[in-house]
């Protein structure tokens, strides 16, 4: 027979246990649940601060001024870097490493970077269908492209990829396709 | 904020209101302010206040606890059962969530929380002091939504009926809100037809007014016998339940295109199935009990006129276009079964012998803590989780505004472009109807060139993932990729903005 104090020190028991389970059940809830999509990082390429609006026909030694926006909204800070690659109509546009890192540092949570970019076509062989680039210039550098030709006609494109650091992998990645593209028609005088 | 959307379209959708407003004037004559609603002035401080508001929001829309409780209160005069009636509306399911987030139908549903309340106190007590804070509940929600202004009217009528077929002494207490209602009723259609417009399907109509009799005979002729109350009224309760839970998982079923089905029967394991154990299952427990010892006719249905309201509103204007589950709906339902709800647990509780408490505690901790993991679920697991936006969009509304130049066409759905047209001015925004390429190309499967017109095309991947939305729902099938694959591989198409969320290309003359 229970007595009413071993009773009440059992409802005592039961219900601390009771909210201890409750609490831990939460906090195991909240800690796991994934916030959705919160996150993120954009990229965007302008020019003069308006959508960027190239002339689609690009003179071999025309200078094309250009911004790339990066805005971190990615509750962290980032290390990120840039890529801009040459392509034509059927470039793969996210191949790592294979571009020309055009910026790379780390970016604040909340910060916004922009990266003016004036590029020029160094040297290309323009002829009636086809066109290959074998140069370029970015903000006064000159760099040897490999050798990029067109397949039908003397359509470019510039691809502009962000690679994100993964702590967990310790490398870079492109996970969310973050990357814009503008295209051109090279033209000679 | 959990689920990382605060954000509701129709939360947004009136920004295009105040901005005319604003540019034009406020009240040029009087009789301006009835297009003004309770929205446009949310909307324009939530616009501006984001941020803020996203937290406040939440914080407001929670004291809906309170007008449970009180309800509860009144209708039982039961502290335990009070409690538990407004734990449920803490953490019960999409009701919870809906108090969660930002958005009219939220501050709605605590209005109408405010107004069950006050018209127990003025209505079935004759209390003058209710009565006047239950006119103002009505004034200011008949500003705010016209759904729930509709569904408050159709309670009060219900009142004069039931009240009249009682032969209850019809007092101004019984009148005036119905009256007070459908005067604002008139002059918001005089005025402003266009927002006020409500359509009722003539089967859905029809089907609605045998539901009411059927409800009513039912209820005004059954009398459950006093005796082994308990024990007939968990068997019958118990049936019920399995018939519904059963006709609900049909109907969720019939509703899913094909490719969405394994959502939706993610959806119906952790949220369909477990609300008829937990919610209706007591729910009807709580009914039992209180239709078999409430004596007065209008409070032994007061709260069951709050849920059979809802359910009367769905089949008249839903039936057929649209789906009866719908959150708001069953919101509305669920704030009239509260007490209910209550009365049902704390029966539950409080019966059997001593030693089966602790099991009882608990089975009724876990069903809570269940309720409460259900109650926040991921944002794909949402019922109308089309209906709200991701921050990286709403950011991509925000760039576009600030970029793209004035005057311009943009192609894309209904669910993105009310976002676009609340931030870009001046431009023309296609909302996926039939007049935008990407709802052309999403219908016939095949690739059109893009029309010439189309100066911007504003992808999101919910679009690739469940489909275009059309005036508030998706499109069966998701937008097919090679509608991706042209715009980036079409050298007249610049891609120009990318987040993860949304792509904004940019089409060359």
């Amino acid at each position: 027979m229970k007595t009413q104090g071993s009773e009440e020190k059992e409802h005592v028991i039961f219900t601390v246990s009771l909210t201890f389970v409750l609490i831990l059940g939460t906090l195991f809830y909240t800690y796991f649940s994934p916030r959705q999509k919160s996150k993120f990082i954009e990229i965007s390429v302008l020019e003069d601060g308006k959508t960027a609006d190239v002339h689609k026909r690009l003179e071999v030694g025309d200078a094309v001024t250009l911004t790339l926006r990066i805005n971190n909204k990615f509750g962290r800070e980032v290390h990120t870097f840039i890529e801009l690659k040459l392509g034509n109509e059927t470039t793969e546009t996210l191949l790592l490493h294979n571009g020309i890192r055009v910026f790379e540092g780390v970016i604040q949570n909340g910060e916004r970077t922009e990266i003016p970019l004036t590029l020029i076509i160094e040297e290309a062989v323009v002829e009636d269908r086809y066109g290959s680039i074998s140069e370029i210039s970015i903000n006064g550098e000159r760099y040897e492209t490999e050798d990029v030709s067109s397949i039908n006609g003397t359509i470019f494109r510039f691809i502009f990829s962000l690679y994100k650091y993964n702590v967990d992998t310790g490398s870079f990645d492109n996970p969310n396709q973050l990357w814009n593209q503008i295209w051109f028609n090279l033209t000679t005088t | 904020m959990s689920t990382g959307l605060p954000y509701n379209y129709s939360s947004w959708v009136y920004l295009q209101q105040i901005r005319h407003a604003l540019q034009h004037g406020f009240f040029r004559n009087i009789f301006d302010f009835f297009k003004i609603n309770g929205n446009t002035v949310f909307s324009s401080i939530l616009r501006k206040n984001i941020t803020i508001i996203s937290y406040v929001a939440p914080l407001l829309c929670s004291f809906v606890i309170y007008p449970v409780y009180f309800l509860t209160k009144n209708i039982t005069e039961d502290h335990g059962t009070s409690i538990i009636a407004a734990i449920l509306a803490a953490v019960s399911g999409t009701f919870a969530n809906q108090t969660n987030h930002l958005s009219s139908e939220s501050i709605a549903l605590l209005i109408t929380a405010f107004i069950a309340f006050f018209s127990y106190g003025a209505i079935t007590k004759k209390n003058s002091k209710k009565l006047v804070f239950l006119l103002l509940s009505c004034s200011l929600l008949s500003f705010f939504n016209q759904f729930a202004s509709f569904l408050v009217q159709c309670a009060f009528g219900i009142i004069i009926i039931i009240s009249v077929l009682s032969k209850l002494k019809l007092t101004i207490h019984t009148f005036l809100p119905f009256i007070f209602m459908i005067t604002i009723q008139f002059f918001k259609i005089l005025f402003d037809p266009i927002s006020t417009h409500l359509t009722i399907n003539m089967i859905g109509g029809s089907l609605a007014v045998l539901l009411f009799f059927v409800i009513m005979i039912f209820i005004f002729k059954w009398r459950p016998k006093p005796k082994f109350m308990l024990r007939r009224g968990v068997m019958w309760s118990g049936s019920v339940t399995i018939i519904i839970a059963f006709l609900i998982t049909l109907y969720a079923t019939s509703l899913a295109p094909f490719n969405q089905l394994n959502d939706v029967l993610i959806s119906l394991s952790f949220h369909l199935i477990p609300y008829s154990i937990i919610l209706v299952f007591p729910g009807l427990i709580g009914g039992y009990m209180h239709l078999s010892k409430t004596e007065n006719a209008l409070n032994r249905l007061f709260t069951i006129i709050w849920c059979v309201t809802p359910l009367i509103l769905g089949f008249a204007v839903f039936v057929p276009d649209l789906p009866m589950l719908d959150f708001n709906l069953s919101n509305y339902l669920l704030l009239g079964s509260f007490p209910l709800i209550g009365i049902g647990l704390s029966t539950l509780l409080s019966s059997g012998e001593k030693k089966w408490k602790p099991v009882k505690g608990f089975v009724t901790s876990y069903f809570l803590l269940t309720l409460t993991i259900m109650s926040f679920p991921l944002a794909i697991q949402m019922f109308n989780h089309n209906q709200f936006y991701y921050l990286p969009e709403v950011n991509a509304a925000n760039w576009a505004s600030m970029h793209i130049p004035i005057q311009t066409v943009i192609d894309s759905d209904y669910r993105m472009g009310v976002l676009l047209r609340c931030f870009i001015e001046d431009s023309q925004i296609k909302l996926g109807d039939e007049s935008s390429w990407l709802r052309e190309v999403s219908d016939s499967e095949l690739i059109h060139p893009l029309r010439d017109t189309i100066e911007y095309v504003v992808i999101t991947d919910t679009m690739l993932i469940h489909g275009l939305v059309k005036q508030g729902f998706w499109l069966p099938i998701p937008l097919p990729p090679d509608v991706v694959e042209y715009l980036e591989n079409s050298p007249k198409i610049d891609r120009i903005y990318s987040n993860g969320e949304v792509t904004i290309y940019k089409v060359s003359d």
